[in-house]
C-alpha cells in the first residue's frame, strides 16, 4: 500500500517491521516539515508579518486536520510531544486518589502513577478485559487509565465498556491510544472518554509530537504541567490571566515544523482511509501467524492487530533481532516498555514484529524464511 | 571469552589495518569487564555471535548450528590455540635473538637461523634489537 511514498523502502531493501516502535513517514510529512523550515520559519501566533501569519495558518490547519483526525474539535485537543506527555500531563493535574491499570500497560503510563503515589488497582487481561473488578471497585473521582492496543501482542481491551463503567461511578477515563490511533479509525465523539493521548511518531508524522483529547467536562478538572508565553492572555508582575483550553497548556514555542508534518500525516492516513489501513494490517498478521504456526521452535503472542512478539527457542532474541538486521529486516527485541508484563509472567524478552500500512506479503513472507532459518540453527 | 578471543584477533589486525582498531578497544572493553567484574558486555558479545553465526548461516546451516550450540568451546579452542601459538613465536624469537636460530637445536628445519644468513634476515635482527632495551 503506497510503499513508493516512504524513502526508506523506496531506495533501500529495507523489510521495517518496527512500527510499534516508530513508523516510517512519507515523502508529503517530509516535505511539510521542510518547507516550514525553508519557506516561513517563523514565530506562529506572536508576530504580524507574513511569515509568522502563515506559520499561524498552517499550525492551525494541522491542529484541525489532526482533531478532524481522531474525531474532536480543535479547541478538545491539546498538542503534546507524544502519548508520553500526555498520561504525564494527566498524571500532574488531574487529581485523583485511585487509579485503574490494566496489567499489560506501557511504562508511560505505569510509572506516572507510581510517581504519583495514588492508589493502583491492575486489571488482569489474560482472558480480555477483566471489567468485573473494575464494575465492584470504581467510584466517583477515580481515574481508569487504559492501554488501547496493546504495544506487545496487539491486544484491544475493551475501554469503551471500561469507559462506559467509569462514567456510570462519576469516575474518569484516560486512554492511551498510542498503538490504536495510527492503525485503526478512532472517533472520540463516539467514545464516552475522558483523556484521549497519541504519538505522531506512529502514525507516520514526526518525532516529538502528538496529542491529548480532553473532554469538557475534565478540562475543568485539569492543571497544566507548564505556564509561561502562549498560556497566558495577559499577565501583571503578581497576577495572570489564563488562555483558555488547550492553549494554556501548551506553554512555550510550540513544535511548529513537527506538528505541521503531524497534520501532514494525518491528511495522509484519512486519504487512504483508516478501515483499509486496519484491514490491511489484520490481513498481513494473520498471514504472519500462519508462517510462525509452521515452525516448531518458535512461540509466539499475537492478537490479530499488527503487533506479533515471538520467541525463538534456544536463542536469545536480541541475537534474532541482529541476525534479521542482517538480512535487513528491521525488528524490535527486549520487553518493549512493558517490563511489567514480563515480570509477572515471568518470561523472558521476546522479538517483536510490528506493521504497519506500507508492509505486504513479501516482507512477511522474509520475515518468516529468515525466521525458520534461525530457528534451525538455536 | 568470546570478547577475550576478539580482543586477541581484532588487536593483532589492528597492528596492520585501522579499520580493526575501533573493534579491538571495544573487545578490549568487553575483556576489561569481564576480569574486573566477572560479567561479559552482553550487547558487544551478543553482536559478535550474531555477526559470526549470521555469516555461517549463510554457507552452511549445519555449521551455524554447531557454532550457536558450541559457540563456548569453540572460543575456548582457538583462545587456547592462539595463546600456544604465541608462546612458539616468542621462544623463537628469543632463541633467535640469542642463539641466531629459531631452533638452535635443529638448525636445518628454521627459516629464521644464520644459515639462510641473507641481508633480510639482517635486517630484521637489527630492526628487534634496536627496539629491545639495553
Amino acid at each position: 500500500m503506497r510503499r513508493e511514498d516512504f524513502p526508506p523502502l523506496r531506495e533501500t531493501e529495507l523489510t521495517y517491521l518496527d512500527s510499534a516502535c516508530m513508523s516510517l513517514r512519507p515523502d508529503s510529512v517530509i516535505d511539510a516539515v521542510e518547507r516550514y523550515y525553508r519557506e516561513y520559519p517563523a514565530c506562529p501566533g506572536r508576530s504580524h508579518h507574513s511569515l509568522s501569519e502563515k506559520a499561524s495558518e498552517k499550525l492551525m490547519e494541522s491542529r484541525e486536520k489532526v482533531a478532524d483526525f481522531v474525531g474532536t474539535d480543535s479547541e478538545n485537543l491539546m498538542l503534546t510531544s507524544g502519548t508520553t506527555e500526555g498520561i504525564n500531563t494527566v498524571a500532574r493535574g488531574f487529581d485523583a486518589q485511585k487509579v485503574f491499570l490494566s496489567d499489560r500497560e506501557h511504562n508511560s503510563n505505569l510509572t506516572p502513577w507510581q510517581r504519583k503515589n495514588c492508589d493502583t488497582v491492575f486489571l488482569e487481561t489474560e482472558n480480555g478485559l477483566d471489567l468485573e473488578v473494575l464494575r465492584s471497585e470504581v467510584s466517583e473521582g477515580d481515574l481508569v487509565s487504559l492501554v488501547h492496543v496493546s504495544n506487545l501482542d496487539g491486544m484491544e481491551l475493551r475501554v469503551e465498556e471500561a469507559a462506559q463503567i467509569a462514567r456510570g461511578q462519576g469516575a474518569y477515563i484516560l486512554v492511551d491510544a498510542a498503538q490504536s490511533t495510527p492503525h485503526m479509525p478512532l472517533d472520540v465523539s463516539e467514545m464516552p472518554v475522558d483523556f484521549l493521548a497519541f504519538s505522531g511518531h506512529k502514525m507516520l508524522g514526526p518525532s516529538g509530537t502528538g496529542g491529548l483529547y480532553v473532554s469538557e467536562r475534565a478540562q475543568k478538572k485539569l492543571e497544566p504541567l507548564n505556564t509561561g508565553g502562549g498560556a497566558v492572555e495577559d499577565t501583571t508582575q503578581f497576577s495572570r490571566e489564563r488562555r483558555d483550553f488547550p492553549y494554556v497548556f501548551e506553554a512555550g514555542l510550540p513544535n511548529v515544523a513537527g506538528f505541521i508534518g503531524l497534520g501532514e500525516a494525518a491528511s495522509y492516513l484519512s486519504d487512504i482511509g483508516m478501515s483499509k489501513v486496519e484491514e490491511h494490517e489484520h490481513q498481513l498478521t494473520e498471514k504472519l501467524e500462519q508462517g510462525f504456526s509452521g515452525i516448531e521452535d518458535v512461540s509466539y503472542v499475537s492478537n490479530g492487530s499488527g503487533v506479533v512478539t515471538f520467541w525463538v527457542d534456544g536463542m536469545d532474541p536480541h541475537q534474532v533481532a541482529l541476525m534479521l538486521d542482517r538480512k535487513d529486516i528491521a525488528v524490535r527485541s527486549g520487553r518493549h516498555c512493558v517490563h511489567s508484563w514480563f515480570d509477572q509472567k515471568d518470561v523472558g524478552p521476546g522479538v517483536r514484529a510490528s506493521l504497519h500500512m506500507y508492509n505486504n506479503e513479501e516482507d512477511i513472507g522474509e520475515l518468516v524464511e529468515e525466521v525458520e532459518k534461525i530457528s534451525y540453527v538455536a | 571469552m568470546l570478547c577475550l578471543l576478539s580482543f586477541l584477533v581484532f588487536g593483532f589486525l589492528g597492528i596492520f589495518f585501522s579499520s580493526y582498531r575501533e573493534l579491538a578497544r571495544k573487545s578490549l572493553d568487553c575483556f576489561t569487564q569481564r576480569v574486573k567484574t566477572g560479567e561479559c558486555d552482553a550487547d558487544f558479545e551478543t553482536r559478535l555471535k550474531s555477526t559470526i553465526i549470521g555469516k555461517a548461516m549463510d554457507k552452511d546451516r549445519r555449521l551455524a548450528a554447531f557454532l550457536n550450540s558450541y559457540m563456548d568451546y569453540v572460543t575456548w579452542s582457538l583462545v587456547a590455540v592462539f595463546l600456544v601459538a604465541g608462546l612458539f613465536a616468542a621462544v623463537s624469537v628469543y632463541n633467535f635473538l640469542v642463539h641466531g636460530s629459531c631452533s638452535p637445536a635443529s638448525d636445518a628445519g628454521c627459516a629464521l637461523s644464520k644459515a639462510s644468513d641473507t641481508w633480510v634476515l639482517d635486517e630484521i635482527r637489527e630492526s628487534i634489537r634496536f627496539w629491545m632495551p639495553e
